[in-house]
């Protein structure tokens, strides 16, 4: 079954991590470079390496693509240099979630690499890798350590949450009468979400009276949810009666 | 009604953002020196300039600044570089909230940028932006595509939220006598918070008995909050009993 890079984000080409490599050749091969089909005048002299290139040529080299939130790597594409005849032929991958213990790749063994300068070579991970930092270590290469690349991930999604409290009237329209009964309290959140929230509303308080069959019957709900604001509403219903109910809040987006 | 960037975020001069360009002159002619209103000693030979510059000349070239969170951008200011008679006179707008797919701002319709080195230009936006990753691409120029810009969102708060359960037990206080009558059971959060949290507690099981009256009273509330956990006080009052009570919490910080 052939795999698709479709959906996933471009991690380098976002500006979504921060790239550390082990050495760079000079202020012109670095890992601002480094993207991948990064192009720019082909005169290496004037603006620069069309690669991230190492300055110490040896498998103790490493291009490190840190982000501070945890993502699922789908995949990684690498490329030979676009300028010049430079291209790294196999890699081993590391990888690291709570950015203290790292961990090694299929045990570290290579991945086949790039055999020429532009053509994008794609590897999809056994199984997605939930990390943070991950590093490519080149482990041979044609000419010189050189090469441009790409991180695939998953959509991330941030989560906010707001949370809060709010009541009844003690001893109100709830407490008499009979049938469907509702008190509206209305709720500012604190801060306005960027969009609609998900609402939980649930019960700390309840004191209620059961009707003449032993009946308690209490309800709570969010209605008419705007990302500013929501209406709490109590509710009891038949003969049931209700002196007072207590609620909290909690309300979400993922975005 | 003139607008203002007090009270926002300045992305570029607090290190909060990635940034990548299409093509820099060379390395002293980079996104480290893009900053609004940067300056160094003026010799471009040592410490290169006092502005981003491209090193290809055409409408193509572009400069993202990425954040791993959403932020909502307000506003973008742009200023010429400060070293030389250089900067970009038009640009438009491009962003992406989930780093799949970018839109164009006023449909890529072209900003009034620079007409010197110095004066800031700020535009706001016309509704704010929501998005991850930003990018300005110059559409004309003077002389050469160099710029420093900052972009302005507003504070962004990050949640975080633990929850968990509390049991009151059996054979408590609140199974006989009457008047107010609770249990405490002290809980400790599995990873201690950075400030005191938001506490939503909520029943979530009741087994209780009415008094004679037919009045269920059930409660809990969170007491003692510190970063470190909470007493989780259940509680029944008058002539009501409550055999057991359970209750889950959802606490979170924003900060």
């Amino acid at each position: 079954m052939s795999q698709s890079l479709n959906g996933l984000v471009t991690l380098l080409a976002n500006a979504q991590c921060h790239l550390r490599t082990s050495t760079n050749w000079d202020g012109n091969h670095t890992q601002a470079n480094s993207v991948l089909n990064y192009q720019n005048s082909k005169d290496a002299r004037f603006d620069g390496s069309e690669a991230w290139c190492a300055s110490v040529v040896d498998a103790n080299q490493f291009i490190i693509a840190g982000c501070e939130i945890p993502r699922t790597f789908v995949a990684i594409s690498i490329q030979g240099r676009g300028d010049a005849d430079q291209w790294v032929t196999s890699y081993k991958i590391r990888y690291t979630l709570d950015n203290v213990t790292w961990s090694d790749y299929r045990n570290g063994a290579a991945i086949q690499g790039s055999t020429d300068r532009n053509t994008v070579v794609t590897h999809f991970f056994d199984s997605p890798i939930r990390a943070r930092s991950v590093a490519i270590h080149p482990l041979t290469w044609s000419g010189h350590v050189s090469l441009r690349f790409e991180l695939y991930t998953q959509p991330a999604l941030s989560t906010f949450t707001q949370i809060g409290h709010v009541q009844s009237d003690t001893n109100g329209a709830l407490n008499a009468g009979t049938g469907a009964r509702e008190v509206v309290v209305p709720v500012t959140f604190p801060v306005t979400f960027s969009k609609v929230p998900e609402v939980s509303l649930t019960f700390d308080l309840i004191d209620a009276t059961a009707d003449e069959s032993k009946q308690v019957r209490v309800e709570v709900e969010a209605r008419n949810v705007t990302s500013k604001s929501f209406e709490c509403v109590f509710k009891t219903w038949w003969h049931s009666k209700v002196y007072l109910l207590k609620a909290d809040w909690t309300a979400s987006i993922n975005e | 009604m003139s607008q203002t960037t007090t009270g926002l975020v300045q992305l570029i001069s607090n290190a909060l953002c990635h940034l990548r360009t299409s093509t820099n002159w060379n390395a002293d002619h980079s996104q480290d020196n893009c900053v609004l209103n940067y300056t160094n000693d003026k010799s471009t030979t040592r410490d290169g300039a006092e502005a981003w510059c491209a090193s290809i000349l055409n409408t193509d070239q572009y400069i993202v600044a990425g954040c791993e969170n959403p932020r909502t951008f307000v506003a973008v200011a742009l200023q010429g570089r400060g070293d030389l008679d250089q900067w970009v006179t038009s640009y438009k707008i491009r962003y992406s909230l989930d780093n799949v797919t970018w839109s164009e701002y006023r449909n890529g319709a072209a900003i009034q940028g620079c007409a010197d080195r110095n004066t800031v230009n700020t535009h706001y936006f016309d509704t704010p932006i929501r998005a991850r990753s930003i990018a300005i691409h110059p559409l004309s120029w003077n002389t050469h595509i160099s710029l420093r810009c900052e972009f302005y969102t507003k504070p962004v708060l990050t949640a975080f939220t633990q929850v968990g359960q509390v049991n009151s037990g059996n054979n408590t206080p609140m199974l006989s006598g009457s008047g107010d009558r609770n249990v405490v059971v002290p809980v400790t959060f599995p990873v201690e918070f950075s400030k005191v949290p938001d506490i939503a507690l909520n029943l979530q099981y009741i087994d209780c008995t009415a008094d004679s009256n037919n009045q269920v009273r059930v409660k809990v509330d969170p007491k003692n909050i510190t970063t470190k956990g909470f007493d989780a006080v259940f509680a029944t009052w008058s002539d009501s009993k409550a055999y057991r009570l359970i209750a889950d919490y959802s606490a979170t910080v924003l900060e």
